[in-house]
């Protein structure tokens, strides 16, 4: 079990993470959704004891994880910018990670690396945005670590190397079940990896929930704009989207089955709540009121 | 694998570049110097003597600027890295000064087989060995604390703090050449009676010690070098 029990963290007067407590069950896959500069990246750099929280702790199974080796030695955090020197060769940095990290599976790194199609002659500085993230993907994943934390490591990859990201991650999590938390803004694209998802906004802890269950708090309905339009009616609107006539309407709430079937009848198509959807409503009141 | 050995296998391919390019300078410049005549001072004092101040402080502003985030990110703690980088540094320490040492040996020897010692040239004697060797690690040790204090006071704070903190940071390795050095013409200097001085030299390296553990115990780990 993973616990933060009032972590703040602060830079000077701004406060990044405030009074954050949040219990995480390990060996599942956590999305950590929130907008930019929302305290995402502080506090799973608390997580990953990179840095100590101004005020509160980081427990893991009820021991405290700052500077625990133990506890450092089982967490793989990878952030966006890498922690390697631009003149390593991808070879040394992923050798580095032998020596040190006792869970290191070598073969399975190397496996990465052809799958990706990264050159592990390569220096750090030599590659693209998105091959860095691939070295990033490659370290937190062979890593094995029981913690593995992957902040946006997606940025830069193109189509094709998310998907074989996607792919592997669950494949490997299925073979190696862990915790891993990732921190994304695909959401939608991420989403069906998902367990469980902790949306941040403005340092606080909005909402944690399994992924089920925010689904279930409310439905998309589709079909001809006038008809959804008219269905709507009296329902809370979370998104909304329109294309040539047809309309879909994500709408806060659970619809009872009369409902539903007097809408199916009407020609409208029912579906699970977006999880984007209610991203953007939790996160967005500033984007409504200036509307 | 220890931090330690890690750091020696990362830092190996640099370590021997750095002694090729020495010995092959070493070589080319005192064949250079003979064809002149006999060689009134030791090169290899001047050089490697140099090298062995300079070079540390280098090394030690380096460790932690590169290390100390990729070590982190690879699951080792700060205490552990620390740990690491003392028995690290102290294998510097310990063997640069010994390298010196050695390295006027052999050039006293070969320039004293071919009789192209002047008068003025610092001839080695083996008996003096132990205090050429004392006289020149103190700088040493001196110069790599330094080197390490100074990136760590860069690494916590602010560029402009970390410039601040370098008056300070400056102390052991200022008091280990300040006090106790030996000349390029191969004199041992004590500027204070060696055990003073040396206690001196001693007292600003545990000082800076100290305060690199300060510095980095609990240190966010920082998306940059620096």
């Amino acid at each position: 079990m993973i616990e933060m029990r009032g972590v703040t963290i602060r830079y000077g007067d701004t406060v990044a993470v405030d009074d954050v407590s949040l219990t995480l069950p390990t060996d599942k896959i956590y999305g950590l959704l929130g907008r930019n500069g929302s305290g995402k990246t502080s506090l799973l750099s608390a997580l990953a004891s990179y840095r100590r929280p101004s005020r509160g702790t980081v427990l893991v199974d009820g021991v405290e994880a700052f500077e625990n080796p133990a506890i450092m030695r089982g967490t793989a955090f990878i952030r966006d910018t890498l922690d390697l020197n631009d003149s390593d060769r991808v070879r040394a940095a992923l050798d580095v990670a032998g020596r040190l990290r006792p869970t290191w599976d070598a073969e399975y790194a190397h496996k990465l690396l052809d799958i990706f199609e990264l050159d592990p002659r390569k220096r750090i500085s030599a590659l693209s945005r998105g091959q860095r993230s691939i070295v990033g993907v490659v370290l937190g994943l062979a890593a094995r670590t029981p913690l593995t934390i992957l902040d946006e490591s997606y940025l830069g990859m193109d189509a094709v190397a998310r998907t074989l990201f996607y792919r592997e991650l669950l494949a490997d999590y299925l073979a190696h079940p862990r915790t891993i938390i990732i921190s994304t803004h695909l959401i939608e694209e991420v989403a069906e990896l998902f367990e469980r998802v902790v949306i941040m906004d403005r340092g606080r802890v909005l909402l944690h929930d399994e992924t089920d269950a925010l689904r279930g708090r409310g439905v998309t309905v589709t079909g001809p704009a006038e008809q959804v339009s008219a269905f709507a009616t009296g329902h809370t609107v979370l998104g909304e989207q329109t294309l040539v006539g047809v309309r879909a309407l994500t709408l806060d709430g659970r619809l009872d089955p009369d409902e539903i079937a007097r809408g199916e009848r009407a020609g409208l198509t029912f579906g699970p709540l977006g999880l984007q959807d209610l991203f953007v409503h939790l996160t967005s009141q500033r984007l409504e009121v200036s509307r | 694998m220890s931090v330690a050995a890690t750091l020696l296998r990362l830092w190996q391919q640099m370590i021997l570049w750095f002694a090729a390019i020495l010995l092959v300078v070493q070589v080319g410049a005192v064949a250079a110097i003979s064809l002149a005549g006999p060689v009134r001072f030791s090169f290899w004092l001047v050089v490697a003597g140099a090298a062995a101040k300079y070079w540390p402080l280098v090394a030690g502003i380096l460790l932690v600027s590169l290390h100390l985030r990729t070590f982190v990110a690879n699951g080792v703690t700060r205490h552990e890295f620390l740990r690491g980088l003392v028995l690290f540094a102290a294998g510097i320490a310990l063997v640069f000064p010994a390298v010196v040492v050695v390295g006027h040996a052999v050039e006293s020897v070969v320039l004293g087989l071919f009789d192209h010692r002047a008068a003025s040239y610092p001839v080695f004697h083996f008996g003096e060995a132990a205090a050429e060797y004392l006289h020149l690690l103190p700088a040493t040790v001196g110069f790599l604390t330094t080197g390490i204090l100074i990136s760590a006071g860069f690494y916590r704070f602010r560029p402009w703090i970390g410039v601040l903190l370098i008056a300070p940071g400056a102390l052991p390795g200022l008091a280990g050449e300040g006090l106790i050095e030996v000349s390029d013409s191969g004199e041992l200097i004590a500027r204070l009676p060696y055990a003073i001085a040396l206690t001196l030299t001693a007292v600003a390296v545990v000082l800076g010690a100290v305060a690199t553990h300060r510095l980095l115990r609990d240190v966010a780990i920082k998306r940059s070098a620096t």
